[in-house]
């Protein structure tokens, strides 16, 4: 038999019973989510009206902030979603969720966010940001790293 | 999918243990960056770990100089306890810690700071610089306790030196409106204040002197005291003279 062709067939056995397991788990936790009022607003109006969403917040220092999608919540709210980036010379914050209200240029997120900067690292359950990106309010249970 | 692994990545960076010359903090409530002032604030059971100390407290304001990482100042709040790995435990209420002058203050009632050897206590404050050694308590029920000596008054002032790992003091001034009272294993003498200089060993007590010595008691306003031999002088300056009663002893 040519030994190329010859495969062991517990080794097959186990990545078909992997590729069943991840599908399974992927499947459950796709069905099982909990429908919050932001999914439930989603789904009455699921056109997005931004993609790759990305501007800058006017301040002394340059803050831009980019998405993959972006939708007016109101006529100041933009929700932004996936792989949500604020960026300024001096830090880099990175959430999947954030609201930015254009009016008074400020951002929300309740979800869990990264933040990162020279030597500083803070791991929180979302944050606020005020006052043009001089007051960023890390909010829940919240891990600092510095080095 | 992608959200699962994003909430991964960031679920094992939370789970990281901290790296050697990190520092970890720790909240319940949250922090509060304020980037033009320089300063941060830690709010609720907030734990801090450095390869050199840890801090518990349940407010912290951290003062920094460039990044946030570079602290140079911080005050802590509730039930603050400091703990460095050079021997150094501090409990109070409020703790001021400057990393860069080196310079401790606790204040509060209960407050307590242990350096090594030398044991401090008071209900007000009290203030250790580690770069100069110079020390205050304030307040009453200060106490400075040193091996074999318990020195207690309102206001003790003083500097101590690290000689091969431990402290000495090397000059102590005590004053007490009421009563300084400072206790070795054969002696307990009272004044309204009293000075001590290592180089001499000599204890000086002003005003209001009284040295218990074991069933002996001297009086005078003035006293000196040789914490070597235990020998010593007292002298009125007044009229009054100096009193020595000699109890007999009960066999």
């Amino acid at each position: 038999m040519n030994k190329l062709l010859h495969v062991s067939k517990n080794l097959l056995l186990f990545i078909l019973l992997a590729i069943i397991l991840i599908f399974i788990i992927t499947t459950i936790l796709n069905n099982t989510k909990v429908p919050s009022n932001e999914t439930v607003q989603k789904s009455k109006e699921p056109n997005f009206d931004i993609i790759n969403p990305s501007f800058t917040i006017n301040n002394e220092q340059k803050i831009s902030v980019k998405a993959k999608r972006g939708n007016f919540i109101s006529d100041q709210k933009i929700l932004l979603e996936n792989n949500v980036i604020i960026k300024s010379s001096k830090f880099k914050l990175k959430t999947s969720k954030m609201t930015f209200n254009q009016h008074n240029q400020t951002a929300e997120s309740k979800e869990l966010s990264r933040f990162q900067s020279k030597g500083t690292v803070i791991v929180s359950e979302g944050f606020e940001i005020t006052e043009n990106g001089n007051k960023i309010f890390f909010n829940g249970k919240t891990k600092l790293n510095l080095n | 999918m992608k959200i699962i692994i994003i909430y991964f990545f960031l679920f094992c960076s939370t789970l990281q243990a901290r790296d050697l010359g990190q520092t970890e903090i720790t909240t319940d409530e949250g922090v509060e960056v304020y980037q033009k002032e320089k300063y941060y604030l830690l709010k609720e059971n907030v734990e801090i770990v450095s390869d050199t100390f840890k801090l518990n407290a349940q407010k912290v304001k951290a003062y920094f100089e460039k990044d946030l990482y570079d602290i140079t100042d911080i005050y802590s709040q509730g039930n603050v306890v400091l703990e460095s790995n050079q021997g150094l435990r501090v409990l109070g209420n409020e703790v001021d810690y400057s990393v860069k002058n080196q310079n401790i203050e606790v204040r509060g009632k209960n407050c307590f700071l242990k350096n090594n050897n030398i044991i401090m206590k008071s209900d007000k404050s009290i203030s250790v610089n580690n770069t100069n050694g110079k020390f205050k308590l304030f307040g009453s029920n200060s106490q400075l306790i040193n091996d074999n000596i318990n020195i207690m008054g309102e206001n003790i002032e003083g500097i101590f030196a690290n000689v091969n790992g431990e402290n000495i003091v090397k000059n102590l001034m005590v004053e007490d409106k009421k009563q300084v009272n400072i206790k070795t294993e054969t002696l307990n003498m009272f004044a309204l204040r009293a000075e001590f200089n290592n180089e001499t060993n000599i204890i000086k007590l002003f005003d209001n002197v009284k040295i218990i010595r074991n069933n002996e008691l001297i009086t005078g306003d003035y006293a000196e005291m040789n914490t070597l031999n235990e020998s010593y002088k007292i002298r009125s300056l007044d009229s009054k003279r100096v009193k020595i009663l000699l109890e007999k002893a009960d066999e």
